[in-house]
């Protein structure tokens, strides 16, 4: 699987997201951001930017053949709460009762972009990012599709403070690794998860004995997931690095590590509650430029 | 494409406690869609509904709607013992060889307690210190739990969740990611989604009537259903009957609209084209049609039409039900609970009629199943759902060892 575009963005939940739209397409985009909620919002704005960064990616991709996998730990909790509020005032918003699936963003980002591609919304905790990876190389490798668009998107609230504190969002765009020389900027060999009630170290350290080749690989993680997995991962070269959380953390820490890296890298989630872990090995990643 | 074994069932309705109970329910033509007397005179009272009642709950009267009880880890629960046990996985021993995966379709999974929850702090913000968890994904996660799981998602693509399950089941099961999956979907009712449907006036004030020209919405539905996918040598070395087949899925989107299919159903013919296409089947192989069949006038509308494209001349002769007007749209756990019985008609060879279709829509032109059950010879259903956002996935089964499962 090949990452041929991404973008990512962190908001503080009071700000406005047409403020972050590209220029290119802002005109089109406004007007559908007013109406949606913000965990779409999140989601249009992180892909409108990859594509803006990028407008060869949709170049050879036919509509519908492009999948979307949304990967999202808390979802619509934002939107299900203020039509609950809305609700028990006796005034409930059919407005808001649209967007109380946490599968919207995909039924937006289909329409924006006339895809129609494979849906899925994976719910995961935190490592709900990484999954997605995982069910979009899934339907690549098994040709349901000939691009995937994943994205995580996380909306931060006071009633979740303690775990989120700001929204955030990050889109990619992947395709079969075909082996050709067309730029890209890296190539995900391997996805791999693993579930283990109460024990995300013992999860994570099965995920990595998972993956091959990685004994002098560098794993980025965030501060949590060196808490849990610290004995699987003893005697690694760690990058610690603090990332926003929710399902976008896996997805944020590839991104940086893209960035960073020029050499095989391992990306590692474990869930909030710590029960599922995650991760990934990149070979050949390229620098990114801009993201 | 290589298809798996079906070896376990299990289902949750307002239809009774089982899935030979579910299904010889159906084939009498029962309903469990009716007005709860609980809900008359409250705010709730927006329809008939189907709510399902365990013995000693008490939940006749469709109660546990106004009281908010955490119910969807329990449903899902009852749901996957019958199936394991169905599929001689119910001991710890039997599993414990063996890399499970535990895919779940929820819409809302179990989000009573948070909604609770921000019931109480409306009135005073003082009173709880924080929310309880969000929910969704905690059914799968104790049942993943409790088997050993190590393999697990919640998957939530609206009313089309479970299809859509089925759809990465068989996917993970083809790619030796798993050696046995536990595919389930629950939802439970909530003033949350009752109140939701209303306001969208997707509700019907009468049992709904799928394809019917009276047609005037759903009525929502709780339910769970649980299915066990192995590839079938597995089945076959564990000595385990075949029930029948996963053969093909497809999942696609409209991209046309957040709550209204596209009217010329070029979505959930994209999905069941390429359920054909991944089954590697030609279209002449499909017997029987299980429809999403909502009783919406949009949604109806737009799956006949899909079929007829689909079916061309066929759709005349391939019999189509529905069984929302039985068991009311259980959301989440629609596709699964039709699998389980799409596996009982491969099986019988007895197709369940639609109830609540008096006077079938003359523009839609399909071989609707009404009146009674119809006996047929059947190889091959299609399964069909649709949701909010404009997704869709559609499956295919097959017949399994042979024999009744009755």
């Amino acid at each position: 699987m090949v990452i041929r575009g991404c973008a990512r963005l962190s908001v503080a939940p009071t700000e406005s997201l047409s403020e972050y739209l590209p220029e290119g397409s802002a005109a089109e985009l406004r007007a559908p951001l007013l109406r949606m909620d913000r965990l779409c919002g999140l989601s249009v704005v992180a892909v409108a930017r990859m594509l803006a960064e990028d407008a060869s990616l949709r170049s050879g991709a036919v509509g519908d053949e492009v999948a979307i996998v949304l990967g999202s730990a808390h979802g619509c909790h934002k939107t299900d709460e203020e039509y609950y509020r809305s609700y028990l005032q006796g005034q409930p918003s059919p407005r808001l009762f649209a967007y109380t699936l946490p599968s919207s963003p995909i039924g937006e980002l289909s329409i924006q972009y006339r895809l129609r591609g494979p849906g899925l919304t994976v719910t995961m905790g935190r490592t709900s990012g990484l999954c997605a990876l995982a069910e979009a190389d899934l339907l690549l490798t098994t040709h349901q599709a000939e691009a995937c668009l994943v994205v995580a998107a996380e909306v931060a609230r006071p009633v979740l403070s303690s775990v989120l504190l700001q929204d955030a969002a990050v889109a990619l765009w992947l395709t079969r690794d075909e082996g050709e020389p067309a730029s890209h900027l890296g190539t995900i060999e391997t996805v791999s998860d693993s579930f283990c009630a109460g024990q995300g170290s013992v999860a994570l350290g099965r995920v990595l004995s998972s993956l091959h080749r990685i004994s002098d690989v560098p794993i980025y993680c965030d501060g949590e997931t060196v808490d849990l997995g610290a004995a699987a991962l003893e005697h690694r070269t760690l990058q610690r690095l603090v990332v926003p959380a929710g399902a976008v953390s896996g997805l944020w820490l590839l991104a940086e590590a893209l960035h960073d890296a020029g050499e095989p890298i391992v990306v590692a989630s474990v869930d909030d509650a710590g029960h599922a872990a995650a991760a990934l090995l990149v070979r050949s990643p390229s620098i990114l430029r801009g993201v | 494409m290589s298809g798996v074994a079906i070896t376990g069932l299990g289902a949750l309705t307002g239809l009774g406690c089982s899935a030979s109970e579910l299904y010889a329910r159906l084939l009498d033509g029962q309903t469990a869609v009716r007005r709860l007397p609980a809900l008359l005179g409250t705010a709730l009272d927006v329809g008939p509904l189907v709510t399902v009642s365990l013995p000693g709950d008490g939940n006749e009267d469709g109660r546990a709607l106004l009281s908010s009880e955490p119910r969807a880890s329990q449903f899902l629960q009852l749901v996957a013992n019958e199936a394991l046990g169905q599929a001689g996985l119910a001991s710890s021993e039997s599993r414990s060889a063996l890399r499970i995966g535990v895919c779940i379709a929820t819409t809302l999974g179990e989000k009573a307690p948070w909604l609770t929850g921000l019931e109480m702090l409306s009135r005073d913000p003082a009173v709880l210190p924080e929310l309880p968890p969000y929910g969704c994904s905690l059914p799968a996660e104790q049942l993943a739990a409790q088997l050993g799981a190590e393999r697990v998602r919640v998957i939530s693509t609206a009313c089309c969740s479970s299809n859509s399950a089925l759809a990465l089941s068989l996917h993970w099961l083809r790619q030796g990611l798993c050696d046995v999956v536990l595919c389930g979907g629950v939802d439970v009712l909530q003033p949350f989604v009752v109140s939701g449907f209303r306001l969208l006036r997707a509700q019907s004030q009468e049992i709904c009537r799928p394809f019917d020209v009276r047609r005037s919405g759903v009525n929502l539905g709780e339910a769970a259903a649980c299915v066990v996918l192995e590839p079938e040598q597995r089945a076959r070395e564990r000595g385990q009957r075949v029930l029948g087949r996963l053969v093909g899925a497809g999942l696609s989107q409209d991209a046309h609209h957040m709550t209204a299919p596209d009217p010329q159903g070029r979505g959930a013919l994209l999905a069941m084209e390429r359920a054909l296409r991944d089954a590697g089947l030609p279209v002449d192989a499909v017997d029987f049609v299980s429809s999403h069949g909502t009783g919406t006038p949009f949604n109806d509308q737009m799956e006949a039409r899909a079929l007829r494209q689909l079916l061309g001349e066929r759709s005349r002769h391939v019999p189509v039900n529905s069984i929302k007007g039985s068991v009311g749209h259980t959301l989440g756990a629609a596709g699964v609970l039709e699998a389980v019985m799409a596996v009982h008609i491969l099986a019988e060879q007895r197709i369940p009629s639609t109830v609540g279709l008096e006077q079938p829509d003359p523009t839609f032109d399909i071989d609707l199943v009404m009146g009674g059950p119809r006996s047929a010879p059947v190889r091959y259903v299609l399964s069909t759902a649709s949701g909010f956002g404009g997704e869709n996935a559609a499956v295919l089964l097959a017949a399994g060892d042979g024999g009744g499962l009755s």
